[in-house]
């Protein structure tokens, strides 16, 4: 299970809209899964229930999150949508990866072959 | 009116030394907030003065309105760094005594704290560790469904597993109608369960801000932001 | 809530004043057992006898002393130290928390004195000695019908009223000192301390002042005491002890109220 954990220099929802998108994407929430409580959630991850509230008023508006008024909160069934967020964290990596090995002096063709081969023996 | 907290010019002398100077502040409902300064900076003061153990030298301070009184008192759940608890008493007794004389007293709530944390409802209060008493008290003073809860370094001293209790508690505790003060000066552990903080220095107010707000546009913690606004 | 108050203080204290009285009780009997066994009475010389007394006084002297330790004790440790954080944020005004101390200190005061007195009747109980008493009672009643125009009945009931606040006024006398005590921030009780024999100080000096007139002005011989004279000596004193109350009373009040500074 994935703990909370949170940096000191950006807003804490913001962190928690990560951090729970994260938990989606790792399936530790499932699809159509019942949400905790605002009260629950915020006590598990040790942060003000405003703050809590706040994260999830974002995720509802991104779609990630829906309201059924007398059932309560649930993950989002769209797995279209989650499929797109696997994709822009991915992306995000992959990315990061390029810039960094430009920075080393690796060209497209030495990355792609040095991914390859790197794979290859975390496999055997 | 709206604001559960309010502090108009508000000002105490201690023995000729000024503890509180002036001060202006509004604290709204439904948050959890951090009043935070290093030892001796007045938060003590403020928070005695709200619970009318102290008057006022100058100014008013009201809480939900009115002057700390008989009324206030009833809405008021106050937990000092003090042990408070009677030696005679045992766990159940505490239990009966703050029935009787707080209404908003909920016996149920407190008795499944106590359970949780293994205290016997038996216990004497006389043979118990400070630590544990200090875990009394605070679940005496939690179960009180009052407007506003006012913690007087609530984790100073205490291990870190107490300390995420007791902050557990807090978070768990939280109702929009009231409002929560801590005052600390320990930051880093409490930072995350604030809305907003205030900080307080030599008995004036230096900064009221929300945690956001201080994220967002300062982009530091907190915890940082402290260390450099009442840097030695 | 002053009820609330009052029961809790009886809860407090009841454990260490019960005890304490029943063993007073005991010894006295043990020592009326002990004196009529003629042996043991004349046991070395009478020492034995002797000792038993001493040290029937001593419990007698220590049930006194604990009695006003411990009334003091609850108000300061209660009040004016940790406990106190509690007291005063009860929502409970500061006349509730005086009264709920002054009551029950003042039944306690009243209950050590009975038991001392039953003790020691216990203790010395012997035909003769309650013969005596009754002698004495019937030469009393006989007196005073015969000079004092006034009911037996109304005498002692005035009595008892002024054996009742003067027993509340000198506890609430403690209270103030305490409270005066309280206004220092350091050295508090050596300073309450100091306000107690202060203020005895300036009351036997305005006391002295007062009564020496007062006595002097009313003007009665034995063959004159009628019940309306012995009414108003006992008011005017009566007064007096009630104008002292007030004054600790007021003293202890503002100070808690407005100058209250728990440490």
């Amino acid at each position: 299970m994935l703990s909370w954990t949170f940096t000191g220099n950006r807003p804490i929802y913001a962190q928690i809209v990560e951090q729970i998108q994260l938990k989606i994407l790792s399936g530790e929430y499932q699809p159509g899964q019942k949400v905790a409580s605002i009260r629950d959630l915020a006590a598990e991850a040790g942060v003000n229930p405003n703050t809590m509230q706040k994260a999830m008023g974002e995720l509802e508006a991104a779609d990630l999150v829906f309201t059924q008024r007398t059932s309560g909160r649930f993950i989002t069934e769209d797995t279209e949508k989650i499929a797109k967020i696997r994709r822009h964290y991915a992306e995000q990596s992959v990315l990061d990866f390029i810039k960094q090995m430009q920075g080393l002096g690796y060209g497209t063709d030495e990355m792609i072959t040095l991914v390859s081969a790197i794979i290859k023996e975390e496999n055997k | 009116m709206s604001f559960i907290l309010e502090c108009r010019g508000l000002t105490k002398h201690y023995a000729g030394r000024p503890a509180l100077n002036g001060i202006d502040l509004q604290l709204e409902r439904g948050r959890i907030i951090g009043l935070l300064g290093p030892n001796g900076s007045g938060k003590t003061t403020l928070i005695k003065l709200a619970n009318g153990l102290l008057t006022p030298t100058s100014g008013e301070i009201l809480i939900a309105g009115s002057k700390p009184g008989i009324e206030t008192k009833k809405t008021v759940a106050y937990l000092p760094e003090q042990t408070y608890l009677s030696d005679w008493m045992r766990v159940r007794d505490m239990l009966a005594y703050f029935a009787d004389f707080y209404e908003n007293f909920r016996v149920d709530k407190a008795q499944d704290m106590l359970r949780r944390l293994n205290i016997g409802e038996g216990d004497r209060l006389k043979t118990m560790s400070k630590g544990t008493k200090e875990k009394v008290q605070l679940i005496l003073v939690m179960s009180r469904e009052a407007d506003l809860y006012l913690l007087d370094e609530p984790i100073g001293g205490v291990d870190p597993a107490a300390r995420d209790y007791i902050l557990e508690t807090i978070i768990s505790n939280y109702s929009e109608n009231a409002t929560v003060l801590i005052s600390t000066h320990l930051i880093t552990d409490v930072e995350k369960v604030l809305d907003e903080v205030i900080f307080i220095n030599q008995g004036s107010i230096a900064l009221q801000s929300t945690v956001d707000e201080i994220r967002e546009n300062r982009g530091t913690s907190v915890d940082a932001l402290f260390r450099e606004v009442f840097r030695c | 809530m002053l009820g609330k108050l009052i029961k809790y203080e009886f809860k407090a204290t009841y454990r260490l004043f019960l005890p304490t009285y029943l063993g007073t009780i005991l010894f006295a009997i043990l020592a009326k057992l002990f004196t009529s066994i003629n042996s043991l009475a004349t046991f070395a010389g009478g020492a034995f006898m002797g000792v038993i007394i001493a040290i029937y006084v001593i419990i007698i002297l220590m049930s006194l002393v604990l009695t006003l330790v411990l009334i003091i004790q609850r108000f300061y440790k209660n009040l004016t130290k940790d406990e106190g954080y509690l007291s005063h944020t009860l929502p409970v005004g500061v006349d509730s928390h005086i009264w709920g101390k002054l009551i029950p200190a003042v039944v306690w005061n009243i209950a050590t004195t009975v038991v001392v007195v039953a003790s020691i009747l216990i203790a010395t109980g012997s035909k003769e000695v309650f013969d005596g008493i009754a002698y004495v009672w019937q030469w009393f009643t006989e007196f005073f019908a015969a000079y004092v125009q006034m009911p037996l009945w109304l005498f002692i009931l005035e009595l008892c009223i002024i054996v009742l606040i003067s027993t509340a006024s000198s506890i609430v006398n403690f209270y103030s000192a305490i409270a005066i005590g309280h206004l220092f921030t350091k050295r508090r009780v050596l300073m309450s301390i100091v306000a107690y024999f202060g203020m005895a100080f300036i009351v036997s000096m305005i006391s002295s002042g007062i009564t020496g007139g007062i006595w002097t002005d009313l003007d009665y011989t034995l063959t004159n005491i009628t019940g309306s004279t012995v009414t108003i000596a006992l008011a005017i004193y009566a007064l007096y002890e009630v104008v002292l109350a007030a004054i600790y009373y007021f003293i202890t009040r503002y100070i808690f109220s407005r100058r209250l500074n728990l440490e």
